[in-house]
């Protein structure tokens, strides 16, 4: 776990726990909390999906998310942040993604969760390999990092292209 | 010429070639050169992947002319789909 002036990351093999992201966050100057809970689903383009391996760079992985919850705080600093990732195997219905936003009222914290989860799909270096019913596995596409080489300063915060296959 | 030792780790779709490998490049090396090394020493199979992935180390992701004169751990990172 990482803590950082109202942030908190986590990259972990342990399961995520929707109580200690809310708890993360909780501030009595807050009147709204927003999270977002990406869970496992069972098919994907037609096929029956039994779960999901996560491969993750761990340490750039949490510099990422305390990156891109920097950059929230930034657009909505009086916003508290919680954003966990997990590494590992996860059956349908497990959760791969837990983001918790507080906020004085409801537009940040709605504003300031949906953009750390779109900032993830687009950034963060994690790898999902996709177990079929069949016993088949693939690793699916995803965004490619070769535009953040050059520098950051990518052109937008444009929703996720949809290719990467869990838009929850 | 000297040379430095890169240890390379591959994750997501690299995985299926192997975990991690060693590259031998000559000190002073920028980044895109050890990409075209790792490109080769993978083969044409995985040509398109090495060209949409990025080098990083374990802070950072590093840009083409980023210079390596030392023995080094680096990452080659496919596309990312977090989430």
């Amino acid at each position: 776990m990482q803590n950082d002036n109202g942030i908190q990351v986590l990259v972990t093999k342990d399961p995520l726990d929707v109580r200690q992201a809310c708890a993360a966050v909780a501030d009595p100057a807050n009147g709204g909390i927003d999270m977002f809970v990406g869970v496992v689903r069972d098919n994907h383009l037609g096929q029956s999906v039994t779960g999901i391996t996560y491969d993750v760079h761990e340490t750039l992985a949490a510099e990422e998310l305390m990156k891109i919850c920097r950059e929230a705080q930034g657009i909505w600093p009086q916003a508290k942040y919680f954003a966990a990732h997990y590494q590992g195997y996860l059956d349908v219905g497990g959760i791969s993604v837990l983001i918790a936003a507080s906020a004085p009222h409801r537009e940040e914290a709605f504003e300031s969760c949906r953009y750390i989860i779109e900032e993830i799909k687009k950034r963060l270096p994690v790898w999902k390999k996709e177990h079929y019913i069949d016993g088949e596995s693939a690793w699916l596409p995803g965004h490619s990092l070769v535009s953040a080489e050059e520098d950051d300063d990518d052109d937008d915060h444009a929703a996720c292209c949809g290719r990467c296959g869990t838009h929850g | 010429m000297k040379t430095v030792t890169i240890t390379m780790r591959l994750y997501g779709a690299f995985r299926k070639y192997q975990d991690s490998l060693t590259l031998s490049v000559p000190a002073g090396s920028p980044v895109a050169a050890i990409k075209e090394a790792l490109g080769k020493a993978l083969g044409p199979q995985a040509k398109d992947l090495v060209m949409d992935s990025v080098i990083a180390d374990d802070r950072a992701i590093l840009p083409p002319g980023f210079v390596i004169d030392r023995d080094s751990s680096l990452s080659v990172l496919p596309p990312v789909c977090g989430g």
